[in-house]
């Protein structure tokens, strides 16, 4: 570590997802400065990096909002954040939080990189750089970068013409002194290698739900066509939600959504799509949703089943064992295989392993509050509980509003 | 010119802005009303509740009991509220609207074929019976079956699901209680219910799941139902006279929102909910600046929810009160008095309710948003956009110029890009595409004019693209409509003048979806190229 700084704020926030993002934007509404900590190299979280579910219309995921409110804080020059850096410690000191934060070395500079492509073109190991969701520029993945492992390769920043790229960076520590702390560190998908059965890394075309969204968002989905078959994809429901065997008794709110949004533009995009689902209840997830089941309903085949094992075919393709109604052995192949996996709470984070858990396992107080067991910690979207893209905007702008009251209660804030 | 004059302009008592716009109109809601009037009243904010009597202890907190509010004028910082009350009409000056209506809820006896009766109840009756012990006093010890029909004429949501639940746990209480849920889903999607489901079903209750309208219901005798089915995993014949059956019901929007609808033009997209059904509005700020809807008046009935509104309301109110204090907004739309004719298109256009008008239309600078819908709607041209106008006079430079600059190249795209979606989408074309293409920045699809399209063509444009956000998705509700519908005008013109009315496309896009640009593109570069 060769720099030590330190700054001050109103509020550090934990997490550069779309929670985060919206707090740091409503309290700046309110008159309050925060300061972004991100644990990844870029802002935006899982969600900047969704598809468009949009068929001849919007249909209501929000996604497109979380890559306009990193592009907004791109466009702004006095926005605090910090990327790839860790909470390392919390302490709590006569009103005031210190927080330690570690951060990586940032190799590409944000401000001077456009994204040419030459440093891709020169980089021997394959994704160690990689494109900055939502922005036109690029990153380098340390675990991946030779240099990070101490190999004497700097192709990429004799190449890049802006010198944009200093491979001396070598990570800095901060320490942050705030009135308030705002925890906003989202989910972690499911992993599906927790449900073997499903077969997913073992079975191929056996894919998570999130990387059929990366795969749309870079427009990379080849699903077999021209045969005389028309392409068939299955999705699987509550992989890893309502599932009390892995401790997960709950349900996570948003796969039903993403799935049906999901099923309705690869329909939209190849009317002749087969796409089964198979479910145990369908969940609503807007208002309204009547005409929008109707929809479904008459485009996709809906099995109330959940398939007791997910197994390669003899043609390669992915083959489904369920049992059917009245209990029949049923055996169904696809062309893919979507397997719809829940929210986990978020990884624990040692330095917030004070804060009390919700029966679910997620971070701060039940019952969709904002609240912690500590006085000026408050937790904003999915770290609370399973939330929506909207939903999460909606409970950051809450989370804001409790961390303003507490600041201007005991008259805290900078600008206040 | 200071946040107080501005106000002035709208309002018909000089010298009582300050404390109208500090004040916060809460319409409906009881006890949300006493909620947020708490939270408000410690910000600073006072807080009058238009419904039924509260009684508080809260300073700054006024009740006009039984009121019903007949008309809404004005805009953020200086609503005129008119309030029918029991001892004739009254006006209210406010600087913030809250609906806070209960949902309105209607059995569902009628889809069911069933009458209300002893024995057949709806759920928020039965609920009341037992929280208030009524019925659990009167009732013998012999065993009493209770079942419950839900979501099997229309959709269930996870709000009933929490009142059949909650009747489930206070009958699990009682000795000698058998109870039984008919329904097509299990409606689990909010904290704490799969849990709560799975306790009721360890401690006993039945659930029964159909794909189908579910159960054939016979009426037996004046107050008995039989209950006959299929059991969809036994595939057994099954029949049920229960003791008790209760039947689910259809919450909806309050019908005294009415007056609110007239007071935001764009409402008529939302209806029967004060917020439209887009994710950007994702909270309770309705598209008009300083009208807020709490719970059911947004379409939200699950009770937490309902709660966690009252904070967001607090919230998005102080950020606003912060901006009118500081009059931090400027007018981005004005109109030009001298050609105004008061025709009063933009004031029943604008998706924001931001045209006010008295001898001639005038703009709120808070309210406006800058979307310049009512720049292209304005018959006599009197209208124009400010800041925006500044950003693309300069793109505006750059599109009359490449002919000049570069005479050997073809006549080019010139691109039309809404700034919420198509502009961001835009910079992920590859710069093949891009370098095509001339764009133009607008603030919405809905503020590009037929002349402007014409004038790209006259500019030398081989041709035109515009490009909006999703239907549904316009932060200006409809922008994307006005926008196509234009298009399509256009279009008309272009086939009556005998030119090729493929040379101009509309099509739909979002920062994370640039495909219909990409292909626009792609397909006009080819049309273009070939001429």
């Amino acid at each position: 570590m060769v720099h030590a700084e330190s700054m001050k704020t109103d509020c550090l926030i934990i997490g550069g997802g779309i929670s985060g993002l919206t707090c740091r934007e409503e309290l700046a509404k309110l008159g309050f400065s925060s300061v972004v900590v991100e644990k990844l190299p870029f802002l935006g979280g899982h969600a900047v990096q969704f598809a468009c579910k949009a068929t001849d219309r919007c249909r209501n995921c929000g996604a497109c909002l979380v890559v306009e409110s990193v592009r907004n804080i791109g466009a702004s020059e006095e926005v605090s954040y910090i990327l790839s850096a860790m909470l390392e410690q919390v302490r709590f000191n006569e009103g005031v939080y210190e927080s330690l934060v570690v951060q990586e070395s940032i190799r590409i500079n944000p401000a001077i990189c456009n994204a040419c492509g030459e440093c891709l073109k020169a980089c021997p190991v394959p994704n160690a750089i990689e494109k900055t969701p939502g922005c036109a520029r690029f990153y380098i993945q340390n675990q991946l970068c030779l240099r990070a492992q101490n190999q004497a390769c700097s192709s990429c920043a004799e190449i890049c013409p802006r010198s944009a790229i200093d491979l001396s960076n070598s990570g800095r520590e901060i320490r942050i002194s705030s009135f308030a702390v705002i925890v906003a560190g989202g989910f972690e998908p499911f992993n599906p290698l927790l449900k073997p059965r499903y077969g997913y890394r073992r079975v191929p075309a056996v894919v998570t739900a999130l990387e059929l969204e990366q795969l749309l968002r870079k427009d990379q989905l080849n699903l077999p066509s021209g045969g005389a078959e028309n392409a068939s994809i299955a999705f699987i429901q509550c992989v890893g939600s309502r599932d009390p065997k892995i401790g997960h008794n709950y349900c996570s709110q948003v796969c039903c959504a993403y799935a049906l949004r999901l099923a309705g533009l690869l329909k939209f995009k190849t009317p002749s799509l087969e796409v089964t689902m198979f479910y145990m209840d369908v969940q609503n997830f807007e208002r309204g949703v009547q005409p929008y089941f109707r929809e479904a309903f008459s485009q996709i085949s809906f099995v109330r089943s959940m398939p007791a094992e997910i197994r390669k075919g003899e043609d390669g393709r992915p083959q489904v064992l369920y049992h059917g109604p009245g209990d029949e052995r049923c055996l169904q192949s696809f062309d893919l295989v979507v397997l719809s996996v829940g929210m986990s709470p978020p990884e624990t984070m040692p330095a917030l392993d004070f804060l009390g858990r919700t029966a679910d396992g997620f971070l701060g107080d039940a019952g969709i509050r904002c609240t912690s067991s500590a006085p000026g910690i408050f937790v904003a979207g999915a770290a609370q509980g399973p939330k929506s893209i909207k939903d999460s905007m909606h409970h950051a702008l809450r989370a804001a509003w409790k961390t303003a009251s507490y600041l201007s209660q005991s008259n805290r804030g900078v600008h206040s | 010119m200071s946040r107080a004059s501005k106000l002035n302009r709208g309002s018909q008592l000089p010298g009582t802005q300050n404390a109208d716009f500090e004040k916060v109109l809460i319409l409906g809601g009881a006890d949300i009303a006493l909620e947020l009037a708490k939270l408000l009243g410690q910000a600073g904010m006072s807080v009058v509740s238009v419904g039924p009597e509260t009684e508080s202890d809260i300073e700054q907190f006024k009740v006009i009991p039984d009121g019903v509010v007949r008309q809404v004028l004005g805009t953020v910082g200086a609503f005129t509220v008119l309030i029918d009350t029991l001892d004739g009409s009254v006006e209210e000056k406010a600087g913030f609207l809250v609906a806070a209506y209960p949902g309105d809820i209607v059995p569902l006896f009628e889809a069911y074929g069933l009458k209300p009766s002893r024995r057949v109840v709806s759920l928020s009756h039965f609920r009341r019976a037992l929280r208030t012990d009524t019925f659990l006093e009167t009732r013998k010890s012999e065993w009493l079956h209770a079942a419950f029909l839900m979501g099997l004429r229309g959709e269930a949501d996870p709000s009933t699901f929490n009142d059949v639940l909650q009747c489930i746990e206070m009958l699990g209480s009682q000795e000698k209680v058998q109870t039984y849920v008919f329904t097509r889903n299990i409606k689990v999607s909010e904290e704490g219910l799969d849990a709560r489901y799975r306790r009721a079903r360890e401690s006993g209750t039945l659930f029964f799941r159909f794909d189908d309208d579910g159960p054939k219901l016979e009426i037996e005798g004046p107050d008995t139902v039989k209950i006959m089915f299929q059991d969809p995993q036994l595939l057994w014949e099954m029949e049920l006279t229960p003791d008790i059956l209760v039947v689910d019901e259809q919450e909806s929007a309050s019908p005294a929102l009415e007056p609110l609808f007239r007071a935001i033009p764009s409402s008529r997209c939302t209806k029967p909910y004060l917020t439209p059904d887009s994710p950007r509005y994702p909270d309770v700020r309705a598209s008009k600046a300083g009208i807020f809807a709490l719970g059911p008046s947004r379409g939200e009935f699950y009770p937490d929810k309902i709660q966690g509104d009252v904070e967001a309301a607090a919230a998005a109110i102080m950020s606003l009160a912060r901006t009118l204090r500081e009059s931090a907004a400027a007018a981005t739309a004005r109109v030009a008095t001298d050609r105004c004719t008061l025709c009063l298109t933009c004031v029943r256009l604008c998706p924001h309710g931001a045209v006010n008008f008295s001898s001639y239309a005038f703009v709120d600078g808070l309210s406006c948003v800058g979307c310049g819908i009512c720049v292209g709607v304005c018959p006599m041209m009197a209208i124009s956009l400010h800041e925006v106008a500044l950003e693309s006079e300069e793109v505006d430079q750059d599109k009359s110029s490449p002919e000049k600059d570069k005479p050997s190249q073809s006549p080019g795209i010139v691109a039309f890009l809404c700034r919420h979606s198509a502009a961001s989408a835009f910079e992920e074309l590859p710069c093949s595409l891009k370098m095509l293409v001339k764009p133009v920045m607008v603030s919405c699809a809905g503020s590009v004019k037929e002349s402007d399209i014409l004038a790209a063509f006259l500019g030398g444009a081989g041709a035109v693209i515009v490009a909006g956000c999703f239907r549904g998705n316009c932060r200006s509700v409809y922008g994307t409509d006005i926008g196509s519908q234009r298009v399509s005008a256009v279009q008309n013109i272009l086939h009556g003048a005998g030119i090729e009315m493929n040379r101009l496309v509309f099509v739909q896009a979002a920062s994370n979806a640039p495909e219909n640009i990409r292909d626009a593109v792609s397909m006009l570069a080819g049309e273009v190229g070939a001429s």
